[in-house]
């Protein structure tokens, strides 16, 4: 029983582990930072209007970059309640600390508390956004419309992708806007087969550390199955090592938040479906509906497959014969 | 025939395991509990998988805490042996010595702790909580204890039968004393994996904080992922202590001091 636990233990807290670390940088929130800059003759700060945002009470706040420490360390963004005094030439005159960087544009929506990472520019490349519910905004000529939704086709979009940025730099300041990035929507759609895969390796471990338990008074057997245990293990870190989900399309709070994946690409499909015409609404369509089935049948094969096995060789074990003398009296 | 048990000795035990376990299940009930209140695991979602740190913590803490019961089971064999077996002079000093040091409260030793640990160099490294748990006085306590009951004859015989004194060691005298080396394990991994004031004392950085003091740092506001950490911390603790409650029962009791 001891073994068991301790074994059963292990193998899930070493899961849990290499998973944490996958999740914790998935989790972390793309932002372009901004400091305050004190305004002597106003008696206040000047931060760009870009990063004051409205908080979860519905007043003016800044979201403050700061250091944790401990089990906290890294980078947070936290609520900073501040008091907008006026606008002035694109700035907003506030009472900020002098220095104190905040976050100007994130890759989706900040909630206080969240792990943050600045960016650094990277190479503009062309992508198409798809804006779901025009609504009172104002859209650019070239965009395509229909059934409610925006086709929006870009030659340069600054990376990575900060919703913000591009729905401000679009629409103008404060605008509210449901904007995706169908490169986002095909980088996500290729990363479905990946992590079926890293879902496959992370049940294998399990049923590598049942083996084990069965295994052990046989050291050798034993050994097997803790080396293939290890190699998994192994195999595991490399796959989540090639997984980058796209920030924007991510849960806020909780990366296994299944219920705003499916109401987050069930719009993004009914956007795709209302432009059939257009080559790269399709293409993402087809990817996305194809890779997700993929990723879904793939892992509940898996676990049937691998389900099987152990319900087989419990089977196998509880037949053996006792050990002892095999003879018959003649 | 067996006595049926007194209905006061009933209740008294029953109101023991109330306050005993009662903590423990409001900690369980409680890390259920999200905004709402309602049933949530997301404080078991930031410790296991949210955060890096959490589990990053846990397994720096269990590497340093086998690190230190393994010093300190090993050099608890020697000087157990030393005391048990030999003979030299200031014997019965050196003992009393050890057995007033291991009655000293720890504040006592931590501020001569730290002089020592900042002469040779080893403040704000995990060194300095590793060296003075090695060389506590409780283990060889212990191990002296179970190498006196064993007696001088059946070392004799096999130092007859060609034995070496390692030998002796490794082969008779501690498989006899499997309940003892058990105890020292379990005692010294319990006060290993509970240490607070030593790295509150000998590290600057929170970052090296072993989990029993990074606790404090994961914050009230997010009570249910505090209340996870704190089951995760119980995880290793209880697991050995089932595993080596009997041993660690009968070792105690080896190691009575006999008038």
């Amino acid at each position: 029983m001891f073994l068991w636990a301790v074994t059963l233990s292990a193998a899930v807290l070493v899961n849990c582990t290499l998973l944490s670390f996958f999740v914790e940088d998935q989790m972390t929130v793309l932002v372009s930072p901004v400091s305050a800059r004190p305004d002597y003759e106003n008696g206040c700060s000047r931060v760009a209007l870009d990063a004051v945002k409205t908080g979860p009470d519905g007043s003016a706040c800044l979201y403050a970059i700061r250091e944790g420490q401990g089990l906290s360390s890294g980078l947070w963004a936290e609520v900073s309640p501040t008091n907008l005094l006026g606008v002035d030439e694109g700035s907003a005159l506030v009472l900020a600390g002098e220095g104190q960087p905040y976050v100007k544009f994130s890759s989706r929506p900040l909630q206080g508390g969240e792990r943050v990472r600045e960016t650094e520019e990277q190479d503009p490349c062309s992508d198409t956004f798809l804006l779901l519910g025009t609504g009172d905004l104002s859209l650019p000529p070239e965009a395509l419309t229909g059934g409610g939704f925006a086709l929006l086709p870009q030659e340069t979009v600054t990376q990575p992708f900060l919703k913000e940025r591009e729905v401000s730099q679009l629409f103008g300041t404060g605008a509210q806007a449901q904007l995706f990035s169908l490169r986002e929507v095909q980088d996500f759609a290729a990363a479905l087969p990946l992590l079926s895969l890293a879902g496959g390796l992370v049940l294998a471990t399990l049923f590598c550390a049942v083996g084990f338990c069965q295994a052990f008074p046989n050291k050798l057997r034993a050994l097997f199955w803790a080396g293939g245990c290890v190699l998994l293990w192994a195999g595991l870190w490399l796959v989540l090592g090639r997984i980058q989900l796209p920030s924007s399309l991510l849960p806020a709070e909780n990366l296994l938040d299944f219920s705003h994946y499916r109401e987050t690409f069930s719009q993004i499909a009914a956007g795709l479906k209302a432009f059939p015409q257009d080559d790269t609404c399709a293409q993402t369509l087809e990817t996305l509906t194809g890779n997700a089935r993929l990723c879904l049948g793939a892992l509940i094969g898996f676990g049937v497959i691998l389900v099987l096995l152990l319900a087989l060789s419990i089977t196998l074990q509880h037949r053996k014969p006792p050990a002892g003398r095999h003879f018959s009296r003649r | 025939m067996k006595k049926r048990p007194s209905l006061w000795a009933v209740l008294a035990a029953a109101l023991l395991l109330l306050v005993i376990l009662g903590p423990f299940a409001h900690v369980v009930f409680l890390s259920f509990v999200g905004e709402g209140p309602s049933f949530s695991l997301q404080g078991y979602y930031s410790v296991f998988l949210g955060s890096s740190a959490y589990l990053s913590s846990f397994w720096r803490t269990l590497f340093l805490c086998v690190v230190m019961v393994a010093g300190q089971v090993v050099l608890s064999i020697f000087a157990g042996l030393g005391f048990a077996k030999f003979f030299f002079p200031g014997k019965n000093l050196w003992f009393f010595l050890l057995l007033v040091v291991m009655v000293l409260p720890l504040q006592v030793t931590l501020v001569p702790n730290f002089r020592i640990l900042g002469g040779l160099g080893l403040l704000n490294t995990q060194g300095s909580l590793v060296l003075p748990a090695v060389f506590a006085p409780l283990g060889t306590f212990l191990m002296t204890q179970c190498f006196r009951s064993i007696p001088d004859e059946i070392i004799e015989a096999a130092q007859l039968d060609g034995a070496t004194l390692v030998g002796v060691l490794w082969r008779v005298l501690v498989p006899m004393s499997k309940n003892g080396v058990a105890s020292v394990v379990l005692l010294s991994f319990l006060e290993a994996w509970n240490m607070v004031e030593q790295p509150i004392a000998y590290l600057k950085d929170p970052i090296q904080y072993p989990l029993s003091v990074s606790l404090a740092y994961v914050g009230a506001q997010d009570a249910p992922a505090q209340l996870a950490c704190v089951l995760l911390t119980l995880l290793p603790p209880v697991l050995l202590f089932l595993r080596f409650h009997q041993e660690l029962v009968q070792g105690i009791a080896l190691a009575e001091v006999k008038g």
